[in-house]
């Protein structure tokens, strides 16, 4: 179980595992939410320093990361810009297949980098969404793709 | 929020550089102007419309409106000076009584004439002349839409108002506004409808081209994808949204420094409707009037001491410089 402790002038929040407590301080009100519900209403889950490994502001490190292997960091920076630009497909298109790997990988970086992308782009909700359906239909199909594998197994095991 | 409080918020970069910082980095500070090609005219703080994003916090119930004084002193500036357009602002321009009077002048001197207009007070009775007052005198128009969907659209602008403007656009493309051939050019904004960057000017205006000619059988001169700038109602929305600090760091790691070069204020003056002069329509709206020695009201112009202004610069100036670049000529570098 894991308990994350945040704290600002006006708040001390403490969850774990999807619950957490907040207090206001001065008034020493104590409240329960669930972790979206709290999330919605202050967005602090993510701003806390100490609240996650995974944090937004993160993103911004991407560029860095040719850090100690420039050579092939430099490499993979002119191949990913090469692959994700506009060619024979345009640059939406290939925007909303970049954010459907994005959430079938569950990297909140490239979710959250490619969903404003898209954004930006005039891409819509539904349209994303409909991406993402594309993306679980297919995690779905491979899952079971796979079942093929082992029920070949299973028919030359079993008696 | 009042200006002095806005210009707190923008005062608190947290880890991030100052603007001014930002671009002594690159050796372009001070920022100066390189002479007046613009003279952008705010006609007025009221609108017919309160959107959301709206950086003049502009609205029905403002009362600002630029005087026939101040107007005629604007033109006497045009006439003695060659600047070679004229954009004319608000608010809805149209709610200045002296609009019509104003372009039939501005016209006469065969300069580039441009009126930013919301279109949707022209589907009312009582302002549906003006279709004719900008046909006649071959008016540029510049509108917003922020988005090509109606619903999302909407959330920006009020609702119904997309249905307006799209009505608006067809009786002008009728009148060859955005034809090709017609001399008269119909210009769209694009803004985002949230916190994010607008993507890029050419991608976007090929698809706003595709959505409204196939939806609605529209066409359109060409697309100006504008960055919203934390100023106004859309700082009150980041704030409230929780968003201020991700949209500021979010415009700081999209630092263009070709862009800077680029900034309209570097070109353009702006008149207050109070005849204060002002680097941008930004600065105006954040009581930042033209300083370091430059006369600060029309009535004072002076050509010499202006065109070789040094710039009023805050940290909203990042909005103007982030991805593509940003102006109310849409992006500034290649889109
Ligand atoms: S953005 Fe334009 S149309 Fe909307 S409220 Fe402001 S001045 Fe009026
Ligand atoms: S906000 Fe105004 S003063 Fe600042 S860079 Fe943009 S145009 Fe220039």
């Amino acid at each position: 179980m894991f308990y994350y402790y945040y704290e600002d002038a006006f708040h001390q929040v403490i969850f774990k595992s999807g619950i957490y407590c907040y207090k206001l301080k001065d008034k020493g009100e104590s409240h329960h939410y669930p972790l979206a519900t709290y999330y919605d209403k202050k967005n602090y889950i993510f701003r806390g320093a100490k609240m996650n490994y995974y944090e937004p502001k993160d993103l911004v490190d991407f560029p860095n990361i040719a850090e100690w292997a420039a050579d092939q960091g430099n490499k993979f920076f002119e191949y990913y810009g090469a692959a994700t630009g506009a060619g024979k497909l345009t640059e939406r298109e290939k925007s909303l297949i970049a954010l459907t790997v994005a959430v079938t990988q569950n990297c909140p970086y490239c979710i959250d980098a490619y969903t404003t992308k898209c954004m930006s782009l005039g891409i819509s909700s539904e349209e994303m969404m409909e991406a993402a359906h594309v993306g679980a239909a297919m995690m779905a199909g491979v899952t079971l793709a796979h079942t093929t594998q082992m029920r070949k197994i299973i028919k030359k095991k079993e008696m | 929020m009042d200006v002095r409080e806005q210009l707190n918020i923008l005062g608190r970069m947290g880890e991030n550089p100052s603007f001014a910082g930002k671009i002594r980095e690159i050796n372009r500070f001070p920022l100066m102007a390189r002479g007046i090609d613009i003279l952008q005219i705010n006609l007025g703080r009221r609108c017919n419309l309160s959107c959301r994003h709206c950086h003049v916090n502009a609205g029905p119930d403002r009362t600002e409106i630029m005087e026939r004084p101040i107007l005629e002193k604007c033109l006497q500036v045009l006439e003695t000076f060659p600047i070679a357009t004229i954009d004319i602002t608000g608010g809805s321009p149209e709610m200045n009584p002296h609009l019509e009077w104003f372009i039939t002048e501005a016209a006469r001197l065969n300069r580039r004439l441009i009126v930013r207009s919301n279109l949707t007070l022209l589907c009312e009775e009582s302002y549906r002349y003006f279709m004719n007052v900008f046909v006649q005198n071959k008016v540029e128009i510049v509108t917003s839409l922020p988005d090509y969907l109606a619903s999302k659209s909407d959330r920006q602008r009020g609702q119904g108002s997309f249905g307006k403007v799209i009505a608006a656009l067809r009786e002008l493309n009728t009148r060859g506004y955005g034809r090709k051939d017609s001399g008269l050019v119909i210009n769209i904004v694009h803004n985002p409808v949230g916190a994010y960057l607008p993507g890029s000017q050419a991608a976007l205006e090929h698809e706003y081209r595709e959505r409204l000619r196939t939806e609605h059988g529209l066409s359109f001169s060409h697309l100006f994808c504008i960055t919203n700038l934390p100023v106004g109602r859309y700082l009150d929305y980041l704030m409230e949204s929780g968003n201020y600090e991700d949209y500021l760091r979010t415009l700081w790691h999209s630092f263009n420094p070709d862009a800077v070069d680029h900034v309209m204020c570097r070109t353009t003056l702006s008149v207050g409707w109070d005849g204060s002069l002002y680097d941008c329509d930004f600065n105006q709206m954040l009581g930042l009037t033209v300083n370091h020695g430059a006369p600060d009201n029309i009535m004072n112009f002076d050509m010499n001491r202006l065109k070789h202004r040094e710039i009023v610069i805050n940290n909203h100036c990042y909005g103007c410089v982030a991805g593509s670049g940003s102006s109310c000529q849409g992006a500034t570098t290649g889109a």
